[in-house]
């Protein structure tokens, strides 16, 4: 085994443009993600007929879809089909956001029927409107309950931001494989790259699970 | 109109010294070879079903003595806590931790890629992307599936184990007779759960051409012309297959379920 420090430690400099760009795309995706999730969610628990279907079968289909089919799809087909073309960033962003979507809009669902019935039927009691009860008593329990799931999809959704790297999107794995590839230092340079994913996706899964056994105390 | 020339996405895998081994990989380098069945997706998707099968069936083979060793080590390093006195190896527990937590929270496609490249460069041993892939699937999938499994014991009551003892049941007894079948039980649902996201995740493997539904797919759609028909398709087959798959779990969760206990 021929392992070289220097190549090692000489590859996170060259990694932290590659960080910054996957952070981005897995932001710029959860918060895309959670307004599709809010309307997905709505569409569930309140639509009726159409609405509810329509909702269902978005949720059915964005979770049964693998992420790399969505990815090449709008980036090679998006063009021919919608007339637009994007860039390969918002392709990736929109794959991701549209599965995240479809996640969220289930653990939004989740948390909130979560919440005692009890709690909406004390709003009922005091008189405050629906929004008002939705907004003020309901949410913020349900938040609290969807914590440890909505950590857990981060890191999901950063795992899966590798996979943009198929398109071209410079982000934190496409620049260690470019590197790989020039240096022929695959072994120093991927477990640079994957302590870089390790350190950014560990202390997530600690925190959702610490969080899981927290709000399992009270039950 | 904003239907520019195409820039093909720059592919980043160093050229690879393959050595042509079965007849399906020669066939697959002949042009004409592609390009006719380029133009019949259906017919070269079931051809290709076709050569897998021998590949599948070593593949599913040694996952699944992978997964049974990975549930193994699980069963007797994390067991149970009662039994973690007599069976307590720190050293081993905290290295089987370290794997599960390595391999749970980085991508596949890193995993996948470290294997193929960066394992050679420091074993000398060479595998084919089809190899890595099952690697890197077995690998990260197992780190899921030993906490699946310890779970699953841990779930089986307490008083199974007591009564077991007082019954005076032999260790090998206890644990095949009165503990896995019940934990098994448990364990159906997030098996199943774990089985239905590796095929979905195993689309990801076509970032090495692993040979796989997806690349495939992404050959025709290059060879074709044709990328809406080709990825359209790839993403129905998945659809449907995952819906199979997912029904058909349900269908075990629910033969296996105890009559008369809690979902």
């Amino acid at each position: 085994v021929t392992w070289d420090w220097g190549a090692f430690f000489g590859t996170f400099p060259d990694l932290v443009g590659g960080l910054w760009t996957t952070i981005a795309l897995v932001l710029a995706s959860l918060i895309v993600g959670s307004l599709i999730g809010a309307v997905t969610c709505i569409g569930r628990l309140i639509g009726k007929g159409a609405l509810d279907w329509l909702a269902t079968a978005y949720v059915n289909m964005f979770r049964g879809l693998p992420e790399t089919v969505l990815i090449f799809w709008i980036y090679y087909c998006g063009p021919f089909v919608f007339d637009a073309r994007l860039s390969a960033f918002s392709s990736g962003v929109l794959a991701l956001s549209l599965v995240a979507g479809a996640y969220l809009g289930e653990i939004f669902r989740a948390g909130i029927l979560a919440v005692p019935r009890g709690q909406r039927e004390a709003a009922d009691a005091l008189g405050l409107t629906m929004p008002v009860a939705a907004w003020d008593v309901v949410v913020p329990q349900a938040f609290r309950i969807m914590l440890p799931a909505m950590f857990s999809l981060i890191t999901i959704l950063i795992k899966n931001s590798s996979i943009i790297s198929a398109i071209g999107v410079a982000e934190l794995f496409y620049r260690g494989s470019i590197l790989a590839g020039d240096t022929f230092r695959h072994f120093e340079i991927f477990t640079a790259v994957g302590l870089v994913y390790f350190a950014l996706i560990f202390p997530l899964s600690l925190l959702s699970q610490r969080l899981e056994r927290h709000l399992a105390i009270g039950r | 109109m904003t239907r520019g020339p195409y820039r093909q996405p720059p592919t980043n895998q160093p050229e690879k010294t393959v050595t042509i081994s079965s007849q399906s990989e020669r066939r697959e380098r002949d042009p004409q070879e592609l390009f006719r069945r380029a133009k019949k997706p259906v017919a070269l998707f079931i051809d290709d079903a076709h050569d897998l099968h021998p590949k599948t069936l070593t593949a599913l083979k040694r996952l699944t003595e992978l997964v049974a060793e990975g549930g193994q080590l699980s069963i007797v390093l994390i067991g149970h806590p009662k039994l973690k006195n007599d069976l307590r190896r720190p050293k081993m527990e905290e290295v089987i931790a370290g794997y599960i937590e390595i391999f749970r929270n980085t991508p596949l496609v890193l995993q996948l890629f470290w294997i193929h490249f960066a394992i050679p460069k420091a074993t000398g041993i060479s595998t084919t992307p089809f190899q890595s892939g099952v690697i890197a699937i077995a690998l990260q999938s197992s780190a899921y599936l030993a906490d699946v499994a310890r779970a699953g014991i841990q779930a089986v009551p307490a008083g199974q184990w007591e009564a077991a003892d007082a019954l005076g049941l032999s260790t090998r007894n206890k644990w095949l007779d009165v503990v896995l079948p019940q934990a098994l039980k448990i364990v159906i649902p997030p098996l199943a759960n774990i089985a239905v996201g590796y095929f979905k995740a195993s689309a990801a493997l076509a970032l090495l051409s692993v040979g796989e539904l997806m690349t495939v797919t992404s050959r025709i759609a290059q060879y074709s012309f044709k990328p809406i028909e080709a990825y359209t398709l790839a993403g129905l087959i998945y659809l449907v297959l995952g819906a199979i798959l997912s029904n058909l779990t349900f269908r075990l969760e629910r033969a296996y379920r105890t009559p008369g206990a809690r979902p």
